[in-house]
């Protein structure tokens, strides 16, 4: 089994995504406090329903975690819930414990990121 | 533009959202299709929708092709993808999407995308428009306001139908304003056409909600009266009577005072037919003329 490669490069990229909200600070801290508020039950869903062997239910569930974490470049992140997103489709969850571990490292690392965003000065 | 998002994930719903508030939308959000198709289907529901593919239970591809199915006013529908392949997008048209985003979403596409259904949704609203006033158009009498001939008649072969099935009364009225060739003649046809506007007024505020008036002719009215036997029938007749010999007319700094007649005929007297009861109407307004007007008589 290949595992996905580790991202070099910073998960969260301020600026861009400043960019993209077209400078609107207020709700990038609102997008930002969703996604550490909800992606700890997101990846909870995703590991127990890999682990109950539940397919559809793993789709389900990565693909909203994709479409979340893509909100914030997230690229490796975004990779890994894809491909937990195909095994799903496919039925065939061998081998997803460890993208599933990939998705929880990355998005640990894109969360505190985001804290350390969180604790910068606002302008 | 009221707009309509759907995305069962909350970052994705909120910075759609924030994006499409920025450009002066009003946003409703939902976080599943089955909210979001009951909003959708309510008579001043949306007109414009965002939808994502991919959400749990109701998907946004079964919401577009529920209201495809649907009469009625167009809904614009966007769908939220987050592949960009071919077999989807064949797939979103066939369900009658027009468009798609990809996710993530980018806000210079959106702005992009935003703008053909803007044009459609505007088309559409003059089209609607345009079919309201012609509506009225063809249904109203223009100096009056009121009923014109041909939906009156419609309203009464409907009701006296009605009537019958249900086993129930109806009256017909018919009014005429009395000497209204003296009036045209002494003060002018615009007098005459204030008059015609007045009288219509009067009688029509003397009218129970359920009451239907029409200008039948020059200056002949015709009430559908539901539910209305004949004692019921030449009541109203009586009111209508009153209350225009009561009201005075203003018209180029003379006070006019003008009065009607009515001829009043009930389905109990004269059975359900419209041509029938209108013509039994018409003879009692003879009558009521005939013996001095400002009077009602009953067929």
């Amino acid at each position: 089994m290949r595992r996905p490669p580790p991202a070099p490069l910073a998960a969260f990229d301020v600026e861009a995504l400043l960019a993209q909200v077209e400078g609107d600070r207020q709700l990038l801290t609102e997008l930002v406090d969703l996604f550490i508020q909800e992606s700890p039950a997101a990846l909870a869903e995703i590991r127990r329903s890999v682990e109950v062997a539940d397919a559809p239910a793993v789709e389900r569930a990565a693909h909203k975690l994709r479409g979340s974490v893509r909100n914030f470049g997230g690229r490796a992140a975004g990779e890994a819930a894809l491909s937990l997103e195909t095994l799903g489709r496919k039925g065939a969850l061998e081998g997803a414990g460890a993208y599933v571990s990939s998705l929880e490292q990355e998005v640990h690392r894109l969360v505190s990121e985001m804290h350390h965003y969180g604790s910068m000065p606002s302008s | 533009m009221k707009i309509l998002i759907a995305d069962d994930d909350s970052v994705s719903r909120r910075s759609l959202q924030g994006a499409l508030v920025r450009l002066g939308h009003e946003v409703v959000a939902f976080e599943d299709g089955a909210g979001a198709l009951t909003a959708l289907v309510e008579a001043d529901g949306p007109r414009f929708a965002i939808l994502d593919w991919m959400m749990p239970g109701m998907d946004g591809l079964t919401v577009c092709q529920t209201i495809r199915q649907r009469p009625g006013p167009y809904t614009y529908v966007i769908l939220l993808t987050s592949r960009d392949r071919q077999a989807d997008m064949v797939e979103g048209l066939g369900a009658g999407a027009d468009d798609f985003l990809t996710k993530p979403l980018d806000v210079v596409e959106l702005r992009a995308r935003l703008r053909p259904g803007e044009r459609i949704i505007a088309l559409q609203n003059d089209l609607i428009q345009t079919q309201q006033a012609l509506h009225h158009q063809a249904t109203h009498d223009r100096l009056t306001g009121l009923w014109n001939r041909g939906r009156v008649l419609d309203e009464l072969t409907r009701e006296a139908s009605r009537s019958q099935r249900e086993k129930a009364s109806c009256a017909v009225l018919l009014a005429d304003i009395d000497h209204f060739k003296r009036i045209n003649d002494a003060h002018g046809h615009a007098a005459g056409d204030a008059v015609l506007q007045h009288v219509g007024r009067v009688m029509q505020s003397s009218l129970r909600t359920s009451d239907a008036i029409g200008r039948y002719g020059g200056e002949e009215f015709l009430f559908v009266l539901p539910r209305a036997d004949s004692e019921g029938g030449r009541d109203v007749a009586e009111r209508v009577r009153a209350a225009v010999e009561t009201a005075l007319v203003s018209c180029a700094a003379v006070e006019l005072r003008v009065t009607v007649s009515l001829g009043v005929a009930s389905s109990a007297a004269c059975g359900f037919d419209a041509a029938t009861l209108v013509q039994a109407a018409d003879e009692a307004l003879y009558r009521a003329k005939a013996r001095g007007r400002n009077c009602i008589d009953a067929a």
